[in-house]
């Protein structure tokens, strides 16, 4: 695959995410929120499989957790105001990352409370 | 149960990184894909240095800069088409090996309780869920659910990491909506 000699690894780019002073084009920001969203959804799953966690309750945690965080991100680190790219934001991930999360919750449950 | 899980993870991871692979044979090495894909991540900066601009220039200059965006924003559309008819070939070959896949599984899994689900899925998901297993045990889940899930995590991310992700669409609910502007 050819790819641009200035295109920057994902792991960079996550390293560098809390950096205030780095520069990231809106691509950038995307992978690295699609990620970030990711990485949260997983612990959060988890964290909820091993409480043993039931019904809506996980899947507010998850929404609470995700969409805070990266609400959190955008306005803190990236100071982002425009409202388009924000939702844009918010959307990135956002199936893949609740049915990673759903996932490890059923994985987590059944492993210790089944 | 915990196996099946792992089973059907597994085999979900197997068989994107096998049509990722496939489509790596029939379409991403070829000339007229890298080609097209590098217009595309060119028009897309293009674009996104407009817009970058946009925002601190004065009215006169705007008006002219917004055609221009205009303009990108068609080509866009094109070369984004092109891309997607070009991968067609591998999505027919892909679909295909997926469904025999998808019949394999339903034969093993007819009827088995794959695992406990710790939440009641809602109206239609239970259809889902609930696929092929008697009983009115809600929690209680089928294969279907769990590899519909895998897939959805798995292909997304797997695409992701290899750079093979398609274009999105700008709104992909809204599909269509800002073009009344």
């Amino acid at each position: 695959m050819s790819e641009s000699k200035d295109k920057k690894s994902q792991l960079f780019l996550l390293k560098n995410a809390f950096y205030k002073d780095y520069k990231f084009s809106n691509k950038e920001i995307l992978q690295n929120v699609h990620w970030l969203r990711h990485i949260i959804s997983i612990i959060v799953g988890i964290v909820m499989g091993v409480l043993s966690v039931t019904g809506y309750p996980g899947f507010i945690a998850y929404l609470v957790s995700t969409c805070g965080f990266v609400a959190f991100y955008y306005s803190k680190f990236l100071e982002i105001d425009e409202d388009e790219f924000k939702w844009e934001l918010l959307q990135e991930g956002f199936m893949s990352s609740l049915t990673l999360f759903a996932f490890s919750w059923i994985l987590l449950y059944n492993i210790l409370h089944v | 149960m915990v196996q099946d899980i792992i089973f059907i993870l597994f085999l979900s991871v197997a068989s994107t990184l096998l049509s990722e692979g496939v489509s790596w044979l029939l379409v991403y090495r070829t000339d007229s894909y890298k080609k097209s894909k590098a217009n595309i991540d060119r028009l897309q900066a293009q674009l996104d240095k407009i817009k970058e601009q946009d925002s601190n220039t004065s009215t006169l200059l705007k008006k002219k800069q917004d055609k221009k965006g205009e303009k990108i924003e068609e080509a866009l559309k094109i070369a984004n088409k092109d891309l997607s008819l070009s991968k067609f070939k591998s999505m027919f070959f892909v679909a295909i090996s997926m469904i025999g896949l998808f019949s394999y599984l339903n034969r093993i899994f007819d009827g088995v309780v794959v695992c406990k689900l710790p939440f009641v899925p809602i109206g239609f998901l239970q259809n889902i869920s609930h696929r092929t297993i008697a009983g009115d045990d809600y929690t209680d889940c089928s294969m279907t659910f769990i590899y519909a899930m895998c897939s959805m995590f798995v292909r997304n991310n797997i695409q992701m990491i290899l750079g093979t992700a398609p274009p999105k669409s700008k709104n992909p609910f809204l599909g269509g909506m800002d073009e009344k502007k």
